[in-house]
C-alpha cells in the first residue's frame, strides 16, 4: 500500500527517508519523524486492535499519550514488548508489531462474541458471576479469568537493553513545552536560573506546531524553533525531548523517563534504552497542557473515530488525512479549526455543532470558507464494524433529550472535540488540592502544598495571549526568588483566533428505543449503562464507582474519560461535580518499563558485595560463599561430591585434631584512641576494661538501654590510649555508630576518637590443637609458648617485612590465634599461612564449620545474641560487673529480668542421638498436648557434633538452669519433626575451657 | 611482601564500552589509584592545637564542609568536624604529619589500605557520578569532595582538578569489585580507557 491518505507536501516528516514496517504480518511503508500510529493513517490503516472487555474493533483515537486504544505488540530484533502505544513509538526501521487482545485475527476475533453477548457482561458482572458453585472458582474460574485477563504477551526473555538512572537537581523544572512552557523557560534561563525543560514528545511545541498563530511575527513553530535554540545555547539550560515526566513526590523530587534509544537506526551498543531521571527541583513549572474530551454518543468507539485536534495534528505535523471524508462533532469552536485546516488540503468536511450557534471568528471564517455547519445537532449513533461508515444525525429537540429527525450521512472518519480538560496529574500528586471550574467544567489546580506552579491551559488559560503572559511572567517571578537577577524578559505580541465558549452538553440521547453503548472510558469498555448501573446499585462514592466501572483504571489512567465519567455521575446523581470529587492521580501517568525502574541494578550491579582480601584464594579453592549481611564468606570448601554438612563435619574435624585456617576479615575492627578511652570502654562494656594491661585482650558484652544484649566481642589494649575493638559481622557498623553516639551525645566530655579498620586488616583465625606449632614456624624468633603467649595475649610482630597483629584469641574453643595483617598483603599472609601448616594437616575452615565449633562450646553468637536475651540468658551474668556502671545496668533491675524461671542457655541432645533438630524447633513437655501447647523455648542453633558423632543444638528454654536432665520434645511443624531430646549443659566440649589455655 | 591492590583482579587495562569513531582524548580515562598513604586526622576535643598551623606541601586543613586541597601528589579532605582525610603517594608522608602534630592532639590512623580508589578523568566524569549518586554536582568544583553513595555504596568523592575533569572517587576496600563494577559499567555509554 502507498501511503494513500498521505498528503504530497508539508508536514515535519523527512520524506527523503522512506522507512518500512510490518503490521499483522504485511509490510508498509512510512516517513522518518512518523510515529506507528501515523503511518498506519498514512496507510489507511484504523482497525488496531480489539477492545478489552468486548473485543469491539479500536483505532486511534489520539495523536499523543492520551490516546486509549492503539495499544499493540512490538516486536523489534529479539525483543518484544506488550501493549506499546502506537501514538508515541516513532518509526525506525525493523519494526514489527501485531494486534492485541484478538485471536486469531484482528480482523476476526473469536473473541468479539462478547460484543453480541454484551447484555450479560455489564459492569461488575464478574462479581456477581463466578460464585457457584464454590468448587468451580480454583478448577474452571480463576484458570478462565487468568487466561482473558490482561493485554499483550511480556516477554520470558531476560531484556537485552540497558537502562540507567540520572540524578539531576536544578533551580526549575518546566514540564512541557507548549507556549507556557517554552516561555517560562525562556524567561527563568535568562534570569540565570538552572532550568530543565522536558517534552514527552519527539517535538518540542505542543500545540503551537498545529494552530494557526503568530508570536513576535514569527509562525508558532518558528518561534519554538528559535526558542529551543537558544535554550539549547545556554549552559544553565537542560532541554530534553522525549522525556516523560510521570511522578511527583514529596520535597519537589520528580521522576521522568527518557527515551533514548528506541528512534536511531544504529545506537551506539552501550547506548541505554531508556533513562530514569530524578530530579530535584526548587520550583516545578508545570505546564503540561490540556487533553481534548471526545463527545459521548452511541458506537463512538469504531475505528475512524477521533478527537479533532488529533486530527488535525495527524495533518500538519505528518502530512496525513485520516480521513478524506469526515464528520466533524463538536460542542465548542476548536474543531472549527481542524474543518478549516481539511479544507485547505481540499478536504470537505460537514461540522456538526451541538450549539445554537457561535460567533466566534473561527466560526465565521470556517462559515466564510464555506464549510457545511450544522447548529444543534447530534450523532445518534454510527455504523461501519471495522470502520466507520456513516453517522446518524439529527437536530436536537429543545430539551436535548432526543432528536427532531434523523439523517444518515456517510463518512470515512468523525473527528470529535467535548472540549478541554487541563491535565493536571502532576499537580494532583503533588498534594495539590483541585478546584472545580464550572465556566469551563474542568478541574483547576488550586492550592500547591510544595514549591509547584501551574501555568497555561493545564492552568485553564485556554488562549495563547494567557499562555504566554503566565509563562513569561511565573518564569520571571519564580527564577528571581532563587537567583535574584531580576532580568525579565519582555511578553512578545501573539495574534490567534478567537474562540468563544462551549457547550455543557457532551452526552447524546439515544435513538428512540435502542441501546446502544456510548463508551466513557474506551480502554476499559465503560459505557454510559455501566456508569447508570453503578449508580443504580448503590455506588455513590466516585472511588467505589471507578473501582466498580473500572472507569479511568489501567495504562490509560482516564485521560480522555475521568472528566466526562465525573460528569455522568453528578448527572446521575443529581449533584454538582465538585461535590462527587474526583479519583486519585497516581503516578505514573503514562506507562513506564520495568526495566526503567530497575535501571542498571541488574546483574552484578543488583546488589553491592563486600568480599575480603582472600576473597580471590577462596574462590580458586572452590569455596561455597554464603551472604553475611553483604559479606560473602566461604561457608565451606568443597571437595569432590561432598554435601554441605560433610564438609562442615570435615573441616570442624580438622580443627578439633589438626589445625585449621578462617577468614575472619570480616569481623568489625573499630580503633580506639584518646586519653578517656579505657573510661568510655568500661562505661561502654559491661565488665572492667579501666585496668587492662598494655597487650592484653579482653572478651567483653555490651548492652542496649533496655538492658538486652547488643553485641560482644574482644577488645585488645595496644598502648595506653589506644584500643582495638573487635565486632560481630553482623554488628560492626551498628555497634560504631553506638559508640558514636554515646561520644557526641551522651558523654561529649569524653575526649576519645573511634575509626573503624575493618577494611584495613586481613584476618585469619588459626584454630586447633596444632596451631602453637604453626604460629611458631611463622614466627620463629617468638616465644609462642603458654607462658611467652598466654591465652588473651596480643603480640605485634614483623611478618615479612610487614606489620603482623597477632591475638590469641578462639571462637573455636580450641588453641587458637587470630592474625591481622594490612589488607594488601591478605593473601600472602593466607598463603603463607597454608604453606608452613600443609605438613600439620591445615585445611581452610567455612561458617558452617565455624558454627559446628562455637556451639559445641557453648559459644553464643547472632541467632542467641537475637535482640530478645539479657546476659543471664546466655550465661554470661558472670560478665556483669558489680562495681561499676555500664550502658543498660539500670533496666537488668526490672522485675522481669530477675525472675528466677528466667530463659537460659542450654544444650539440647536428641536421645536417639541421631536425628538433627532443626533450628528454631520449640521445646514442649508433651508433644501430643493439644494447642496451645506451652512452649518452654526455642532451638537457637544446631549442628553435628564433631566430638561425639552426634546431633547438639543450643537451646534458650524456660527455667534453663534447672532443666538440665529433664527429657523435653523438640516440635518443628515446618520440618514435621517431634523430635524426643535431653537437656544437657551448654558447655558440650571442653564445658572448663582447658583447650583455649592450653 | 607483594601487595594485591584492591581492584589488581577487576581493572582490565584497555578501552570499553563506546569508543569506536572516537578520539581517544574525548574518551574518560579510569586508573586504580594505588602505593598511597592514606591516613585520618581526628582532633581530639580537648586540643588546643591551632589547625592554622598545620600545613603539608603548603596545604592548610581545609575547615569548611565539602572542602578539600592539595595537589596531584597530596589531598586533604575534609570529613567532618575537626576531621580530615589526607592521601599522598609520599610514603612518609607520616613522619612530616607527626613532626606537627602529636597523639595528645589527633588521633592519627592509617587507612591505607581500608580504600579502593577509582581516578575517572574526563568531560563526562560528573555523568558518571550522576547515574548512581543522588549528589547535587551543579556546583562540585575543583577543591570540592563530598560523602555520597553510590549505588548502594558509600563513597567519597574529591575534585581534583576541573579541566579536565579530575574525580578521585573512594570506596571501602571490600567493595572494591562491586565500586569499579558500578564505575566502569556507567561509563560505558561514554566510552573509557582504562589505564
Amino acid at each position: 500500500m502507498s501511503q494513500e491518505f498521505r498528503i504530497s507536501s508539508g508536514g515535519l516528516i523527512d520524506r527523503s527517508k522512506e522507512i518500512s514496517f510490518i503490521f499483522n504480518g504485511k509490510k508498509y511503508t512510512g516517513y522518518k519523524g512518523d510515529t506507528l500510529a501515523s503511518a498506519l493513517l498514512a496507510n489507511g490503516v484504523h482497525l488496531i486492535g480489539r477492545s478489552f472487555k468486548y473485543h469491539r474493533p479500536r483505532g486511534i483515537i489520539a495523536a499523543g499519550v492520551e490516546d486509549a486504544n492503539g495499544k499493540v505488540q512490538l516486536y523489534k530484533d529479539s525483543i518484544t514488548e506488550p501493549n506499546v502505544n502506537v501514538t508515541e513509538v516513532e518509526l525506525v526501521e525493523g519494526l514489527r508489531i501485531e494486534s492485541q487482545n484478538c485471536w486469531p485475527s484482528v480482523n476476526f476475533d473469536v473473541g468479539g462474541i462478547n460484543n453480541f453477548l454484551n447484555r450479560f457482561f455489564p459492569a461488575g458482572f464478574y462479581y456477581k458471576t463466578f460464585m457457584w458453585p464454590k468448587s468451580f472458582w480454583y478448577n474452571v474460574y480463576e484458570p478462565f479469568i487468568r487466561k482473558a485477563a490482561g493485554m499483550g504477551k511480556a516477554s520470558l526473555d531476560p531484556d537485552p537493553d540497558r537502562y540507567e538512572h540520572q540524578y539531576e537537581h536544578c533551580d526549575v523544572l518546566v514540564v512541557g513545552s507548549g507556549p507556557s512552557g517554552i516561555s517560562s523557560a525562556l524567561s527563568a534561563a535568562k534570569n540565570g536560573a538552572r532550568v530543565i525543560l522536558a517534552e514527552d514528545k519527539a517535538r518540542f511545541g505542543g500545540s503551537l506546531l498545529t494552530d494557526n498563530v503568530t508570536i513576535g511575527n514569527k509562525k508558532g513553530d518558528e518561534w519554538v524553533e528559535d526558542s529551543i535554540s537558544e535554550l539549547k545555547s545556554m549552559p544553565n539550560v537542560i532541554v530534553k525531548k522525549r522525556s516523560q515526566v510521570f511522578g511527583y513526590y514529596d520535597h519537589n523530587m520528580l521522576v521522568m523517563f527518557e527515551r533514548c534509544k528506541d528512534h536511531l537506526k544504529n545506537p551506539e551498543p552501550y547506548t541505554p534504552r531508556q533513562r530514569l531521571w530524578y530530579i530535584r527541583a526548587k520550583h516545578v513549572l508545570i505546564s503540561t497542557g490540556s487533553i481534548e474530551r471526545p463527545l459521548i454518543f452511541a458506537n463512538n468507539d469504531r475505528p475512524g473515530i477521533m478527537l479533532a485536534t488529533s486530527a488535525r495534528e495527524y495533518l500538519k505535523v505528518y502530512g496525513v488525512l485520516p480521513g478524506k471524508n469526515p464528520i466533524i462533532f463538536t460542542n465548542n469552536d476548536t474543531a472549527y479549526e481542524t474543518a478549516i485546516e481539511f479544507k485547505a488540503n481540499g478536504i470537505e468536511s460537514i461540522v456538526l455543532d451541538t450549539r445554537k450557534s457561535s460567533n466566534a471568528g473561527v466560526v465565521q471564517e470556517a462559515k466564510a470558507l464555506g464549510i457545511d455547519i450544522k447548529f444543534n445537532h447530534g450523532i445518534a449513533n454510527t455504523s461501519g464494524y471495522k470502520k466507520v461508515k456513516s453517522a446518524t444525525v439529527g437536530e436536537l429537540n429543545e430539551s436535548k433529550n432526543g432528536y427532531k429527525n434523523l439523517t444518515t450521512i456517510p463518512c470515512d472518519s468523525i473527528f470529535v472535540s467535548g472540549n478541554w480538560t487541563p491535565t493536571v496529574h502532576l499537580a494532583s500528586q503533588s498534594g495539590n488540592k483541585l478546584k472545580y471550574e464550572s465556566e469551563t467544567d474542568t478541574f483547576l489546580p488550586n492550592q500547591s502544598r510544595q514549591q509547584e506552579t501551574v501555568i497555561g491551559s493545564a492552568n485553564g488559560s485556554f488562549t495563547l495571549k494567557e499562555s504566554l503572559t503566565d509563562g513569561f511572567s511565573k518564569g520571571y517571578q519564580i527564577s528571581d526568588e532563587i537567583t535574584k537577577n531580576g532580568i525579565e524578559t519582555s511578553i512578545p505580541i501573539s495574534d490567534e483566533k478567537d474562540f468563544g465558549s462551549h457547550d455543557k452538553f457532551w452526552c447524546m440521547p439515544l435513538p428512540n428505543k435502542k441501546h446502544y453503548k456510548r463508551f466513557v472510558d474506551f480502554q476499559n469498555d465503560v459505557a454510559v449503562s455501566d456508569i447508570q448501573l453503578a449508580v443504580r446499585e448503590g455506588f455513590r462514592s466516585i472511588e467505589h464507582v471507578k473501582r466498580y466501572t473500572t472507569l479511568g483504571m489501567a495504562t490509560d489512567q482516564g485521560k480522555t474519560s475521568n472528566l466526562n465519567g465525573l460528569q455522568l455521575v453528578s448527572d446521575l446523581e443529581k449533584k454538582i461535580v465538585p461535590e462527587v470529587g474526583h479519583t486519585t492521580f497516581r503516578p505514573p501517568y503514562t506507562s513506564v518499563t520495568i526495566g526503567t525502574i530497575i535501571g542498571r541494578e541488574v546483574g552484578k550491579n543488583y546488589r553491592a558485595t563486600r568480599k575480603s582480601p582472600m576473597h580471590e584464594w577462596h574462590e580458586k579453592h572452590n569455596a561455597v560463599f554464603v551472604d553475611a549481611g553483604l559479606w560473602l564468606r566461604p561457608r565451606f570448601y568443597k571437595r569432590g561430591n561432598e554435601t554441605l554438612q560433610e564438609a562442615a563435619k570435615r573441616e570442624a574435624l580438622n580443627v578439633r585434631q589438626n589445625v585449621g585456617i578462617c577468614d575472619v576479615t570480616s569481623l568489625g575492627k573499630i580503633d580506639i584512641k584518646g586519653t578517656d578511652s579505657a573510661e568510655f570502654l568500661n562505661r561502654v562494656y559491661t565488665n572492667a576494661f579501666l585496668k587492662l594491661p598494655v597487650g592484653k585482650a579482653r572478651y567483653g558484652v555490651m548492652l542496649r538501654e533496655d538492658g538486652m544484649v547488643f553485641d560482644d566481642g574482644t577488645t585488645t589494649r595496644l598502648a595506653e590510649n589506644h584500643f582495638h575493638m573487635t565486632t560481630t559481622t553482623a554488628q560492626a557498623a551498628n555497634v560504631l555508630s553506638h559508640l558514636e553516639y554515646y561520644l557526641q551525645v551522651v558523654w561529649p566530655e569524653l575526649d576519645v576518637n573511634v575509626v573503624s579498620t575493618t577494611e584495613q586488616w586481613a584476618g585469619a583465625a588459626i584454630a586447633g590443637p596444632k596451631s602453637r606449632e604453626l604460629l611458631q614456624r611463622l614466627f620463629p624468633e617468638e616465644d609462642m609458648s603458654n607462658e611467652g603467649f598466654p591465652f588473651m595475649g596480643f603480640k605485634e610482630l614483623e611478618f615479612k617485612n610487614t606489620i603482623a597483629r597477632v591475638f590469641r584469641i578462639s571462637f573455636s574453643g580450641e588453641l587458637a590465634y587470630e592474625m591481622n595483617v594490612m589488607s594488601d598483603y591478605g593473601e600472602e599472609m593466607w598463603n603463607e599461612i597454608i604453606s608452613q601448616g600443609k605438613d600439620l594437616g591445615i585445611q581452610p575452615y567455612g561458617t558452617e564449620a565455624l558454627s559446628t565449633l562455637r556451639i559445641e562450646m557453648g559459644h553464643v553468637a547472632g541467632s542467641e545474641i537475637d535482640g530478645r536475651t539479657i546476659a543471664y540468658d546466655l550465661s554470661l551474668e558472670g560478665m556483669l560487673s558489680q562495681k561499676k556502671d555500664f550502658i543498660g545496668k539500670r533496666s537488668l533491675s526490672r522485675k522481669a529480668f530477675t525472675e528466677d524461671n528466667r530463659e537460659k542457655i542450654v544444650g539440647v541432645v536428641p536421645i536417639d542421638k541421631k536425628t538433627s533438630i532443626p533450628e528454631g524447633s520449640y521445646l514442649v513437655e508433651n508433644a501430643k498436648a493439644g494447642f496451645p501447647n506451652p512452649k518452654l523455648g526455642h532451638v537457637s542453633a544446631s549442628c553435628w557434633s564433631v566430638e561425639y558423632d552426634n546431633p547438639f543444638s543450643l537451646a534458650i528454654i524456660k527455667d534453663g538452669k534447672n532443666k538440665k536432665g529433664e527429657k523435653l520434645f523438640a516440635v518443628s511443624p515446618l520440618k514435621n519433626k517431634i523430635i524426643p531430646v535431653e537437656i544437657v549443659s551448654q558447655h558440650y566440649v571442653d564445658p572448663e575451657g582447658k583447650r583455649v589455655r592450653s | 611482601m607483594s601487595k594485591i591492590t584492591p581492584l589488581s583482579n577487576s581493572h582490565e587495562l584497555g578501552l570499553h564500552g563506546n569508543c569506536k569513531d572516537k578520539d581517544e582524548a574525548n574518551l574518560l580515562v579510569i586508573r586504580e589509584v594505588t602505593n598511597i598513604k592514606i591516613y585520618q586526622l581526628s582532633k581530639f576535643k580537648k586540643s588546643n592545637f591551632d589547625i592554622n598551623n598545620f600545613s603539608l606541601d603548603g596545604y592548610k586543613l581545609p575547615n569548611e564542609s565539602g572542602l578539600s586541597t592539595g595537589n596531584e601528589n597530596l589531598r586533604i579532605l575534609w570529613q567532618a568536624p575537626n576531621i580530615w582525610m589526607i592521601i599522598s603517594y609520599n610514603e612518609n608522608i607520616i613522619q612530616e604529619i607527626g613532626k606537627q602534630c602529636s597523639d595528645s592532639d589527633f588521633a592519627i590512623t592509617d587507612l591505607s589500605h581500608s580504600r579502593a580508589i577509582l581516578e575517572v578523568k574526563g568531560k563526562d566524569a560528573l555523568n558518571v557520578i550522576k547515574k548512581g549518586s543522588p549528589l547535587n554536582l551543579n556546583n562540585f568544583r575543583k577543591n570540592n569532595c563530598a560523602n555520597s553513595v553510590y549505588h548502594g555504596i558509600t563513597v567519597s568523592i574529591d575534585m581534583i582538578n576541573d579541566d579536565p575533569i579530575t574525580l578521585n572517587i573512594m570506596a571501602l576496600r571490600s567493595f572494591a569489585g562491586s565500586f569499579h563494577h558500578a564505575i566502569t559499567d556507567a561509563s560505558l555509554e561514554f566510552g573509557f580507557n582504562a589505564i
